[in-house]
This record gives structure tokens, C-alpha cells and sequence, in this order.
């Protein structure tokens, strides 16, 4: 597994009994596709109780002489996709130990990492990639930089996250924006972190 | 000196929250005015250049910039940082060599990965709160093995509680980067540079 982010990511679907956890967007599968061996992690709740959470974590190898499955593992490498990069940058935070940036810096959790994903799971089509970053203390984060702006949202796996976005422009009205407490569950991203993201746009 | 900041130092130099206790015990004290190490070379200037060193890869973005929570050290353990003026690029290289050994013995897997980022102390002691407060501050804690080790420390930190505490850690650190962003370097490109 300590090749998480080298290999090709893909994705999959978890299928009844399971369901994902918060957002169908969320269950990624990282691996080589080439070979049919990789790894998957998703948080996943069970249909029949749904306050019963759990984490799939495992691996993904083709048996010899078991059917294809050409649309599910497909054979032929794929071209991973900035979005996937994202997330296997993402993912590969849970590689990291305790200590990990010097004495007192602690892991992030599963949990921060696929609310990640969740929230970028619902990235309007016009808005840009952000960076991906995490903090010693744990929090996951994605961010936004230009000359003019800076915009920072953090995930520390609780279901929501924190923003605070800045726009100050050469010339011009600046404006500045933010909050804790965004639940995830929302269906669309902040209005005022979409303001200053909009002007982001070329 | 009106507080006790060498004693502060020596307890919690180590401690992983030297910059609550600043905070939390000399509030309005103004530690940086005085020496709060026993070692020379004394108080940091507002002209020096202060190296700030990343071991973690995971803290570069793919543009080669640092990113921004690389920063948040500043809220509790200290910004960990070296006075360019106080020590050679050799003495430097050789120090980073030895912290990366060091962990290595420690367990951690460790490759001779670093970066470099700086910035000019009087540009991080001129970063004010919306209030007029100063947001940070920069002390000399200079050790036997180090002496041209210093600390940034967030001075201002809202209390628990506070609404939206997170959003605003968030806009203060980022002023911290403001003046430390940049590429990350090598050493060989700052000690070529003025200053």
C-alpha cells in the first residue's frame, strides 16, 4: 500500500448492503489497473442501520481464471485525471505517522480525508482544482492562491469543515469571508466563498 | 526585566506550547524587547533574514511554494526558524543534516528531502490585527548547539470558544505566510542572496 499516489487511481461504487458514507462521490479505489492490483478505502455505513459506519480498506487482486470484469477493472491503463491526482494526494496523508513534522505533529484521520473528497465531490464545474494540504495538527485542507486571492478550507473529519477566503485586489472593493461549522451535508458550496471564488475565474 | 521570559524559555523551549505559554502567561509583556535566551547572540534584529527549514515534502504544493498550513506552527509550538546573519550556509547544511540523522535514529523514515523559505523579521513584526495588536512575535532562543535559532510566536489567539476560532487561526496564520511565501528553496539560493 505505500504506493498510494504513484499508481492510477479509479473508481468504483460500493453496492448494497453497503452505501457510502455521506456522499457517493466518496468511494475511491487507488491502484494499477494495468496488473488488476490495488486498494480501495471507503467509509461506508450499512443499509438495513444506518448509524452503523464502518471502513472498508482492502485489496483489489484478479484472480487467474476469474471472469474479466472489463468495465469494472478495466486492463488498459488509464490516463488519471487532475481530480484523481487530488484525491490520491489526499489519500496518501493517511501514510503519514505520528511526529510526522517534527515532535507533537500528529496523523490526520480517514475521516478528514474523505470529507475532503466529499466536499470536492460537489466542486461546481467552473470553479478550479485547488491545492491539497495538511496541517501538523491533523486538519486537512484545500486551498486557492493567487496574487489576489487566498481562500483555505479545513476538514478535520467531523462532518464539516472551516473556510476563510480573501480577495484584495490592485484596485478595487476587497472583500473577505469565512466560518466554522459548514456542514457537509449541505448541497452546494458556501454563497460567500463562491463569491470570492468566482473571482478566481480568468 | 519586567518578566520572567529566559525562565519561560528554559521550561518550555522544548515543550511543544511555548507560544500559549507566552501568551497565557506575560500577555502584555514584551519578551522580544529583552533576550530570553542565556545564549548569545542577542535579540533579533528587525533587518535579519530568518530561514524557516521543511523536512516534509507533504508541506510543498506541485508549483513548488509552501503551503500555507506550514505555518500553524506558530499557534503553539513555535515557528521553528535560523538567523541567516548568525550562522554559515555550511553550519546550517550541517544542522539540517543532523536533525534528518536524527530522526532517522528515531525510527521515522527519512530521505535528505528539505526546503527553505524566508522572510525579513521586520516584515512578520509588522503584521497588526484589524485592532492595532501585534499579530506575532519573534524571539531569540538561541541554544549551545544553536545559537542562531529563534521562534516566531502567534501573540493573539482567540479564546475557546470564541465563534468561529478556526476561520480566524486560519486568517492569521495566513498573514504569516503572506510575508514568508514563495518558492521553496535551497540553501545555496539564499545564502547567494542579499541580507
Amino acid at each position: 500500500m505505500s504506493a498510494i499516489g504513484q499508481d492510477v487511481p479509479i473508481r468504483t461504487t460500493i453496492t448494497p448492503p453497503y452505501r457510502p458514507f455521506r456522499d457517493p462521490e466518496v468511494p475511491t479505489v487507488v491502484g494499477n489497473p494495468a496488473d488488476s492490483i490495488g486498494w480501495f478505502v471507503a467509509k461506508v455505513e450499512l443499509e438495513s442501520i444506518p448509524s452503523r459506519t464502518t471502513v472498508l480498506q482492502g485489496s483489489l487482486v484478479r484472480r487467474a481464471g476469474a471472469p474479466t470484469e472489463p468495465d469494472r477493472y478495466p486492463r488498459q491503463p488509464l490516463e488519471p485525471s487532475e481530480e484523481d491526482k487530488l484525491h490520491a494526494k489526499l489519500l496518501s496523508y493517511l501514510e503519514l505517522q505520528h511526529d510526522w513534522d517534527g515532535r507533537g505533529s500528529v496523523p490526520t484521520s480517514l475521516d478528514a480525508v474523505l470529507d475532503a473528497i466529499a466536499f470536492l465531490g460537489r466542486r461546481p464545474p467552473d470553479v478550479p482544482l485547488p491545492f491539497p494540504q495538511i496541517a501538523s495538527d491533523g486538519e486537512v485542507g484545500l486551498y486557492w492562491r493567487t496574487g489576489e486571492a487566498h481562500i483555505e478550507i479545513g476538514f478535520y473529519g467531523d462532518g464539516e469543515a472551516s473556510y476563510y477566503a480573501r480577495y484584495t485586489p490592485a484596485a478595487g472593493d476587497s472583500d473577505e469571508c469565512g466560518r466554522d461549522g459548514y456542514s457537509l451535508k449541505a448541497g452546494s458550496w458556501p454563497r460567500d466563498l463562491m463569491l470570492i471564488l468566482d473571482k478566481l475565474q480568468p | 526585566m519586567p518578566c520572567r521570559c529566559k525562565e519561560l524559555e528554559r521550561k518550555y523551549h522544548d515543550s511543544g506550547c511555548k507560544c500559549i505559554r507566552y501568551r497565557e502567561e506575560y500577555p502584555g509583556c514584551e519578551c522580544e524587547r529583552y533576550s530570553v535566551s542565556d545564549h548569545p547572540p542577542g535579540l533579533v534584529r528587525d533587518d535579519e533574514l530568518l530561514i524557516r527549514t521543511l523536512y516534509s515534502p507533504y508541506q510543498i504544493d506541485e508549483k513548488g511554494t509552501v503551503t500555507p498550513a506550514s505555518f500553524r506552527d506558530a499557534l503553539e509550538r513555535g515557528l521553528s526558524i535560523n538567523r541567516k546573519s548568525c550562522i554559515s550556509e555550511a553550519d546550517l547544511r550541517k544542522g539540517i543534516a543532523g536533525k534528518i540523522e536524527r530522526d532517522r535514529k528515531e525510527g521515522k523514515e527519512r530521505d535528505e528531502f528539505y526546503r527553505v523559505v524566508t522572510a525579513r523579521c521586520g516584515d512578520v513584526r509588522r503584521l497588526f490585527s484589524e485592532d492595532g495588536e501585534r499579530l506575532f512575535r519573534v524571539y531569540d532562543t538561541a541554544s549551545r548547539e544553536d545559537v542562531s535559532h529563534a521562534d516566531v510566536c502567534q501573540a493573539l489567539d482567540p479564546p475557546p470558544g470564541t465563534p468561529n476560532r478556526k476561520m480566524l487561526r486560519k486568517k492569521t496564520s495566513t498573514r504569516l505566510f503572506d510575508v514568508f511565501v514563495g518558492e521553496a528553496t535551497d540553501l545555496a539560493t539564499v545564502y547567494s542572496g542579499d541580507g
